[in-house]
């Protein structure tokens, strides 16, 4: 007996240690992910205190120094510290890929939540909205939307909110199929609760995984729709620091000072990077955990 | 060493043990040799905490020509023995030890391709639950001659033809038609009939059926269960009828094992198990089930109280003595090996004898 | 801890069932919409009545598609029926508003097949089983606490059981809180719906036990549907057993158990493996599968596979009396030799 347990120790230390190593790797990338989000939120709230120039200041003498130790990436073609732009950016951007993810992430749960519950009607309704939105291509209708509210940010934040919400509509409707028919939603139906109370209490808290994960690639997606609009000229105007714009602004002196699009697109590409890292390492998580029983 | 360090914890290695090359090394022994013998047999898997143990040293010997039953509740080890004998434990558990000899080769630590010979066509499974046995994108003709060509190398018209007496000799009308089917057009006894159908293509000598009868119809149930039983007798397979219900292992089988927390506690011929079962978990099985005769006035069940234990968790020596109404201090050293009480009839309860008092 | 109807004497049923019919209509492929094709109908409940009293449990049993299920809905109103009556205590429940309705829950309650399932996996029992009572306002905030430790001894778990999670517990704890969860109400009439099936047989025999007792000393009226027959015959004071969305046999358990008088609920009893008797049969008790409800045969559901179907069997027969408030509905069995 005491043999067999040795055996079976053995087999089950072999056995855990891979799996420890798979989930070690799942684990590595949410943090890494989560660090690079952390550093740049942080840089960015903390724009105004740590940079040290002042964004949109001109110093046509200084223009198009190479990345030293007083202008850590450069300066562009109007003298103006490249850093401290980037850093006043990242706030432009991270807030717009906050918000224009999830408010219209909000919005569509509901939506798709009330379109899975009751369907018949109001499934129609919504869910044709949703068809018709996501039919259209995104850029075109953002576009289509910032014609109507002239150029600008906040342009591009009703035109995002508009479009992306349909999205999180069709996955929360999707869920919201399956959950309906698991048996403590229809014991819930059963013990008379009210319908607001099955769907909020009981039924929303199951749908907002996917969504999350989602999520995350859509902060990217935003992030990167901002940074198209501005380079294409009608997102932020100018002299307002934003990603895509001083990529844009630097796109002509690529060869000659490369500082100037090329490190505050590679920010972006981390920024991008992060938010990617941590929706894969969720999606992991919510998903195939590799994990031992119990 | 164990099967599982030497392959890495890959089911799928070749590993190096001269006796499972093919040259099959029978043991010696009195009469016909045993066609397949479970010695020692130890499952395990491991978890955050430590590790469960499914199936904990298991011995047990299925004749030729014989049907077997093992009977348990969920958690007793009954499907995992099943999955063992064809090497198909799910991740991440493993084989840790024990043996496993088919017509004396030892299958454990047996290579990929050997067992792919085996399975199917030495030894083939019919699992609980059809509509997800079967594969719901294939047709059941196409599902029954795809072991006929992969293992006996038929052509595919020959193939065909041999599938559609398979499926009138399952009892499914309209063969012909009934080829060109998909699982979800059938019944769900039709579907068990399919799956029937492919597991005895091939005429394994062995077939474990895992719960053949338990998600259909107790009318279904019985035609099938005497549908199995003609089969055997038609084609002389051995049987493994794995249930939780006794009674279908007690109309349907020749031997019974019974299973507790991995664990086997009593063998037997079925008749004795029922008329003098010699373990107390098995007396208190049989007394806390319900019996369509109907007695006035009403007379409770007996249930066993408490709840098997984690398998993560076993209690020294007998894993039913914290339930067992016999249970004293010695029952923890218990080592499950069993003792002889009858013609055939082993029990792993030292003290039955003296317990269990009149049958 | 009594029911409200616990002054009703006992010899009335709270519950009756009057030809209760459920239809589902199939949608239509394109095609047979343009070909003005009548959609095809499957009638789950086709005319089912039955009478529950209290302190007694009504066993349904029969086999899947036979529509045991979706009368329990019909008559938790979890779907809607399209004939027949309801009556709870003298008052139909089919003419309740759905607002009027959220208050009769409290009078009916169900414990579901699988308890993992039924359980919101994010809930403590203890919040599960507070917020029924909550809801419909039995209990105020300061009482709940001791109203869910009263339930959870009255349904055998510890107290600490209010603390945890449902996959911590076991399966037959698991149905434990379920049942604590629906008795919180206060229900006249429990249906449970293959409560015990998803259960381990030593576990079973626990969960029966305390059904049993619950509707004793309750004075619960209890519903009891299941498929297994021996199960049935365990726990019912009486049964019906259906067939195709009919009721083919109804009666006391011992006298439908003991003599039964439908060809199907021979059958049934005939296929049923009995672990005292070890040997097979030579025949299966019944061949055949299950006609297709969308086609059902005519006259009598069961003669197209019963071996005494004779030429009158083509016209539906109704349910007649065979004594002692046994009844079959079968022309040739009850009256015939006992084959």
């Amino acid at each position: 007996m005491a043999a067999r347990q040795e055996i079976v120790l053995s087999g089950a230390r072999v056995l855990r240690r891979q799996v420890d190593r798979r989930n070690r790797w799942s684990d590595l990338t949410l943090w890494t992910g989560v660090v690079i989000v952390v550093v740049l939120v942080l840089a960015g709230l903390l724009a105004g205190p740590i940079s040290p120039f002042a964004p949109n200041t001109q110093h046509l003498t200084e223009a198009f120094q190479s990345p030293s130790g007083t202008h850590l990436f450069g300066t562009d073609a109007f003298g103006r510290d490249v850093f401290s732009r980037v850093l006043h950016a990242l706030w432009v951007d991270i807030q717009l890929g906050l918000v224009a993810t999830y408010v219209p992430l909000v919005l569509g749960m509901v939506l798709g939540a009330v379109a899975g519950y009751f369907r018949g009607w109001r499934e129609s309704l919504i869910m044709r909205l949703v068809d018709v939105t996501i039919a259209l291509p995104f850029i075109v209708l953002i576009l289509a939307i910032v014609a109507i509210v002239g150029p600008g940010l906040s342009g591009v934040y009703i035109g995002e909110i508009a479009v992306s919400w349909a999205l999180y509509a069709r996955i929360t409707r999707a869920e919201m199929l399956v959950l309906r028919e698991r048996q403590f939603i229809v014991a819930a139906e059963a013990l008379g609760y009210s319908t607001p109370r099955i769907l909020f209490k009981h039924a929303l808290p199951h749908l907002v995984r996917p969504n999350l994960v989602f999520s995350m690639a859509d902060i990217v997606l935003n992030i990167l729709v901002l940074a198209s609009l501005s380079f294409l000229g009608v997102g932020v105007q100018p002299p307002m620091a934003e990603l895509g714009a001083i990529v844009a602004d630097g796109q002509q002196y690529l060869l000659s000072s490369w500082w100037i699009t090329t490190l505050p697109g590679l920010v972006l590409v981390i920024l991008g990077a992060g938010f990617s890292l941590i929706g894969d390492a969720l999606a992991d998580r919510f998903g195939r955990r590799l994990e031992l029983p119990r | 060493m164990s099967a599982l360090e030497q392959s890495g914890g890959a089911q799928e290695q070749a590993v190096g043990r001269p006796e499972a090359r093919g040259a099959g090394t029978h043991e010696p022994g009195a009469g016909a040799p045993a066609l397949l013998e479970l010695r020692d047999l130890t499952v395990a898997f491991p978890t955050r905490t430590g590790f469960a143990v499914a199936v904990n040293g298991v011995s047990l010997t299925v004749a030729p020509g014989q049907v077997t039953g093992i009977v348990g509740e969920s958690g007793s080890g009954k499907t995992m023995i099943c999955r063992a004998i064809l090497g198909l434990i799910p991740w991440p558990g493993a084989i840790v030890g024990g043996e496993i000899r088919w017509r004396g080769r030892d299958l454990v630590g047996a290579s990929a391709s050997e067992m792919r010979r085996v399975r199917g066509r030495e030894v083939a499974m019919i699992f609980q639950d059809p509509s997800s046995a079967l594969d719901p994108v294939f047709t059941i003709g196409n599902q029954i001659t795809e072991p006929l060509r992969v293992h006996l190398g038929r052509s595919r018209a020959a193939a065909e033809k041999e599938a559609i007496e398979l499926l009138a000799r399952v009892g499914i009308p309209s063969p012909r038609e009934r080829f060109n089917a998909y699982p979800h057009q059938l019944s769900g006894g039709m579907r068990q009939r399919a799956m029937i159908a492919i597991a005895i293509s091939c005429k394994p000598g062995l077939v474990l059926a895992d719960e053949p009868t338990t998600s259909l119809d107790v009318t279904i149930q019985d035609q099938i269960l005497g549908l199995l039983a003609e089969l055997r007798d038609e084609y002389g397979m051995s049987m493994v009828l794995v249930s939780h219900d006794l009674g279908v292992v007690a109309q349907n089988t020749d031997s019974v094992a019974v299973m507790y927390s991995g664990s086997i506690v009593e063998t037997a011929p079925t008749s004795a198990v029922f008329a003098a079962t010699r373990h107390p978990y098995t007396a208190a099985l049989i007394e806390a089930l319900p019996s369509i005769h109907v007695r006035e006035p009403r007379v409770a069940l007996k249930p066993i109280p408490g709840q098997p234990p984690a398998l993560d968790a076993l209690p020294p020596g007998c894993p039913f003595a914290p339930r067992c109404r016999y249970t004293t201090e010695a029952c923890q050293s218990v080592d499950m090996t069993r003792v002889a009480v009858g013609p055939e009839h082993e029990t792993a309860c030292p003290f039955a004898e003296q317990v269990m008092v009149g049958a | 801890m009594s029911s409200p109807a616990a002054e009703r004497p006992a010899s009335e049923p709270i519950l009756e069932i009057e030809d209760l019919r459920k239809r589902f209509v199939m949608a239509r492929s394109p095609l047979q919409w343009a070909r003005r094709q009548p959609p095809r109908v499957l009638t789950a409940v086709d005319g089912v009545s039955l009478e529950l009293r209290r302190g007694e449990v009504l066993g349904v049993v029969g086999e899947s598609g036979c529509g045991k299920t979706t009368l329990a809905r019909c008559v938790m109103r979890l779907a809607e029926p399209d004939e027949g009556s309801i009556r709870l205590d003298g008052s139909d429940l089919l003419a309740l508003s759905r607002s009027e309705l959220r208050g009769a829950r409290k009078r009916i309650q169900m414990v579901f097949q699988d308890p993992y399932a039924s359980l919101n996996p994010r809930m403590t029992i203890g919040a599960a089983i507070g917020e029924a009572a909550r809801v419909h306002r039995l209990v105020d905030a300061g009482g709940e606490q001791r109203y869910v430790a009263e339930l959870l001894e009255l349904v055998g778990l510890p107290a600490s059981a209010s603390e945890r999670l449902p996959k911590a517990l076991s399966g037959g704890q698991r149905q434990r809180a379920v049942i604590a969860r629906a008795l919180a109400l206060k229900p006249d009439v429990l249906i449970a719906d293959e409560a015990v099936s998803a259960l381990d047989v030593s576990i079973q025999a626990q969960i029966l036990g305390l059904l049993r007792e619950l509707t004793d000393e309750l004075g619960l009226a209890t519903l009891f549907i299941a498929h297994q027959l021996a199960v049935i015959a365990q726990i019912s004071d009486s049964v019906a057993v259906m067939y195709l969305g009919q009721v083919v046999e109804q009666g006391p358990t011992a006298s439908v158990f003991r003599a039964p008088r439908h060809p199907y609920t021979r059958a049934l009893l005939d296929a049923h493996p009995d672990p005292s008797v070890v040997k097979r049969r030579d025949a299966p008790a019944v061949a055949g599968d299950v006609p297709s409800p969308l086609q059902m045969p005519s006259g009598c559901r069961f003669h197209t596979r019963c071996p005494y179907a004779e030429e009158r069997c083509l016209q539906p027969p109704p349910l007649l009396d065979v004594g002692a408030g046994h009844r079959a509905r079968c022309v040739v069995l009850p009256f015939g030799s006992d084959g």
